[in-house]
């Protein structure tokens, strides 16, 4: 039961990037990645994008930098990008 | 089943403590802590996801702490995965690396000054190729004329194309020739030259005095093969000259003289 919710859930946040206004490199990044993540983080992202579909811009913008920092040698890169999550979450606690 | 449900337990990845709410917060407050809650969650779960996408494994794990045991065996399998990439393309840089060294060896064999590899002027993609240069000025390009997609590491091949390209171009150091163009002088017959006054210049014989020399180049197309100098009789020398087309050119010395001319 859980497993086809999952599914579903899966089916639908696909669904979502697909629909959206992100260009086609940005949805094929998210669909890469929502393919090789966990239920857990699957969920954790379809009910961020449920309940703010503002977020998305955010979130993917997060995901460029964090690709970004990972492949590069910079560590300041990594430092910028923790430091704008904690001033996003801040301004929306 | 709604969302909430389904991650009811503490996520793994989620290292987020709500602040235990204060019956005076509120409602607002108390979603506002949710809705952050949930955006923390969410940037964790893209963070994890993207330590295993991630093509580098050793910074990965500098920040790997909100992993959980699952993601953490993948990423130690994608760390072996990336020291095997990493030795498989040290190893493949060494081989080229020697394959360069081996090509530039023969190039200086040609002895001609200035001569080096560089960037083709035409790239395939599929096949290796090389410009050929003479202090920096194009020459032309190279590549194995076979099926072959690269030259063999010894340079043989490679080898042979370029002694193409510079005939083909007219450059051809007469020193290199002198090395390239075995000749196979019987010790009898240049203790004879050698009383004669005759000696080999690049693929010339020089006659000594006489100031003539005979040139052993022959017109077969594409340059000297191999030179033979044999005593055939006591006294008379014999020299034969194999073209690159297959074809003889002959010659008899007597007593320091030329007795065939020469084609």
């Amino acid at each position: 039961m859980v497993i086809k919710i999952i599914n579903h859930i899966k089916e639908d946040l696909n669904k979502t990037i697909i629909a959206s206004l992100l260009t086609e490199e940005q949805k094929n990044l998210w669909l890469d990645l929502i393919n090789k993540i966990t239920d857990e983080e699957v969920v954790a992202i379809f009910d961020t994008l449920q309940n703010d579909s503002n977020i998305l811009s955010f979130l993917t913008k997060n995901l460029q930098d964090k690709l970004q920092a990972i492949n590069s040698k910079d560590e300041s890169l990594w430092q910028t990008i923790t430091k704008d999550e904690e001033e996003y979450i801040n301004s929306n606690s | 089943m709604g969302f909430e449900q389904l991650h009811h337990d503490e996520p793994k990845i989620n290292k987020v403590e709500n602040p235990p709410v204060d019956p005076g917060v509120s409602e607002k407050k108390k979603t506002g802590n949710e809705y952050a809650s949930k955006i923390k969650i969410t940037l964790n779960a893209i963070t994890a996801a993207l330590m295993l996408l991630s093509a580098t494994p050793a910074f990965a794990e500098q920040k790997a702490e909100n992993l959980n045991e699952s993601q953490k065996i993948e990423l130690q399998i994608q760390k072996l995965k990336e020291q095997q990439r990493v030795l498989e393309n040290k190893e493949r840089q060494e081989r080229h690396d020697q394959k360069l060294e081996n090509f530039k060896t023969i190039l200086d064999s040609f002895k001609v000054k200035g001569l080096s590899l560089g960037k083709p002027n035409f790239d395939s993609r599929h096949y290796e190729e090389h410009g050929i240069y003479i202090d920096s000025k194009y020459i032309g390009d190279i590549r194995n004329p076979g099926h072959a997609m690269s030259f063999l590491e010894d340079g043989s091949d490679f080898k042979i194309e370029v002694e193409k390209l510079l005939r083909e171009k007219g450059i051809y150091s007469k020193e290199a020739i002198k090395e390239k163009i075995p000749f196979n002088i019987e010790p009898d017959a240049q203790m004879i030259m050698n009383k004669w006054g005759w000696k080999i210049k690049g693929e010339k014989i020089d006659f000594g005095s006489r100031t003539q020399e005979l040139d052993l180049n022959g017109d077969g197309g594409g340059g000297t093969k191999d030179i033979d100098i044999s005593v055939i009789n006591d006294g008379v020398i014999f020299i034969m000259v194999e073209n690159m087309d297959g074809t003889f050119d002959t010659v008899y010395g007597v007593n320091g003289k030329i007795l065939q001319e020469f084609k």
